[in-house]
């Protein structure tokens, strides 16, 4: 179908083929695309709202008598071997299509409902800042809690006869070009810089990654980035601690390594008492020292694996305290554990590696040797522990009946080796004294 | 809970997506621009808000371009993760 308008001197044809013709085979007539048919019926008898049934049934009767032809439902009677009945999958297929146009219709009519209600919220919204009262009565109440009455203005605009001022029009559009060019210019610049930060910053990246660490993209709600692994529970470790640190960017694309909560500076420190003169006195200490210079992001991750492992350590030491309580293993102001064993004491507590008062007498004494064993010793036993949990995880678990204690306390993994190894010479030693004391006196009878 | 594989497929399918939507907003936008830029037959209204889309696909242009920075990053992401199957392994080269 085509159309022309007479806007100005051109004429608009419409390049769409007209809709074909009936498949004169067909003995029923299938429903057309109501996309088709629809924008016919309004060209050529005007809106719907004309059309009724009384109107149709008159045309259809007009058209018979005037012709003489039969009824539409036969239009192609052809010879009488054709079927004049449907066929059963006609009417099926009729029906279908009946169906599926009934319902393109309601959803057409819907639409065209909603886009009515729509253009008369728009006008009434348009009336109600000239008259009030009628523009509000017609606005809907979901418009009326929206936007506020008289909200939009309307003003008769006359179209000045044609001035074309060269002159303005030219800077006018000189200016807008000009500008478009300079943020070209600056947003080139900006975004140059910016590649150049992201490139340090990969290649940052990649120089840890190439390291062996675990990294992972972090989608929390104030940060997406980077984000590498220190902690050990992929190891084994227990310990409530995430153990995930943000790699950051900042703002000269530098890699700023960021931990969460604060970052820790507790070390465990081992010290051997011995007595004299009926006072202990510190004869040796050792702690792990941990240097705390942070350009290089890798020694800032070793680091932080460090003091997590050292704090992991005390965590466990001051809970085996309780359990070893009758071994005489005292812990006290919360830090400090110590340990009593025939011919010496072991102190364990936690020190401040940024105190650098504890430098003075790390090396000095006699039994920093001692010392330095218990320290590597506890830090052996941690980790053997972490092996322990491993392997407990990757067993099969017990079935659910046998599960019955928990365990809560649990043995002691890492103090226990430690004292038994300690003490068990001396008590061996005394235990023997006292049997050949023994054996004397009765060898004696 | 796809594999890998289609992980990555649908990755590479998004991130070639994204490219081609900046690539074509960028050609479209900069001939809007010369389409806008002559200056013959029009009133000064015309001419005025003419210069305002100017400044408009002006900046389109440049978010499509940050867009296309955007895409570079989560490439360079899904690279350093070994979700992009290339020669780079992870400490293979370490021995």
């Amino acid at each position: 179908m085509s159309a022309t308008s007479t806007s100005g001197d051109d004429i608009f044809v419409s390049l769409e083929p007209p809709p074909l013709a009936e498949d004169p085979s067909q003995t029923i007539r299938s429903i057309r695309n109501l996309d088709q048919i629809i924008p016919q019926i309004s060209l050529e008898r005007g809106p719907f709202i004309n059309i009724t049934e009384e109107n149709l049934r008159k045309e259809i009767e007009q058209l018979q008598n005037r012709d003489g032809l039969p009824s539409p439902e036969e239009e192609n009677p052809k010879d009488e071997t054709t079927t004049v009945k449907p066929s059963a999958t006609d009417i099926a297929q009729f029906e279908e299509d009946f169906n599926n146009a009934r319902a393109d219709l309601s959803r057409l009519i819907g639409a065209a409902q909603n886009e009515a209600a729509i253009s008369l919220d728009f006008i009434s919204l348009l009336i109600s800042s000239v008259r009030p009262v009628a523009g509000t009565t017609s606005m809907s109440p979901h418009l009326k809690s929206h936007v506020p009455v008289g909200s939009l203005g309307t003003d008769r605009f006359r179209p000045q006869p044609y001035v074309e001022d060269m002159s303005v029009c030219l800077g006018w559009k000189t200016q807008a070009v000009s500008a478009a060019t300079e943020r070209f210019a600056k947003a080139a610049g900006r975004l140059a810089e910016e590649a150049e930060r992201e490139k340090k910053y990969w290649e940052q990246v990649e120089e840890i990654a190439v390291c062996g660490e675990v990294l992972s993209k972090m989608r929390m709600p104030d940060y997406r980035g980077m984000g590498v692994r220190y902690g050990f529970a992929d190891a084994g470790s227990t310990y409530k601690e995430k153990g995930i640190a943000t790699l950051r960017r900042n703002a000269d694309g530098n890699l700023v390594l960021k931990t969460e909560g604060e970052k820790r500076t507790k070390v465990l420190s081992v010290a051997v008492l011995r007595p004299l003169d009926g006072e202990h006195v510190r004869t040796g200490q050792h702690f792990t020292k941990i240097n705390y210079d942070s350009t290089d992001v890798k020694t800032e991750i070793k680091q932080a694996r460090d003091l997590l492992f050292e704090d992991e350590l005390f965590f466990q030491i001051a809970r085996e305290t309780r359990i070893l309580a009758s071994q005489g293993i005292t812990l006290s102001f919360g830090n400090k554990v110590t340990m009593p064993l025939p011919g010496l004491q072991v102190v364990l507590e936690t020190i401040d590696i940024e105190d650098q008062d504890n430098s003075m007498d790390v090396d000095g004494g006699p039994d920093s040797v001692i010392a330095e064993a218990i320290n590597v010793a506890l830090h052996l036993l941690l980790s053997k522990l972490h092996r322990k949990n491993l392997e407990a995880r990757r067993s099969i678990p017990l079935p659910l009946g046998s599960r019955t204690h928990t365990a809560d306390t649990g043995k002691s993994e890492i103090l226990e080796p430690l004292v038994t190894s300690l003490a068990v010479a001396p008590i061996k030693s005394s235990l023997m004294n006292l049997i050949a004391d023994l054996m004397s006196a009765l060898k004696e009878k | 809970m796809s594999n890998p594989a289609q992980q990555s497929q649908q990755r590479a399918l998004t991130i070639n997506q994204r490219i081609n939507e900046a690539a074509n907003t960028i050609v479209l936008e900069y001939s809007a621009i010369i389409a806008l830029a002559p200056v013959s037959g029009k009133d000064r209204t015309t001419t005025a808000t003419e210069a305002y889309e100017i400044e408009c696909h002006a900046t389109s242009i440049v978010r499509a371009i940050e867009d296309l920075l955007m895409v570079s990053r989560s490439l360079k992401e899904s690279w350093i993760l070994g979700q992009v199957s290339s020669s780079f392994q992870v400490g293979d080269d370490q021995t």
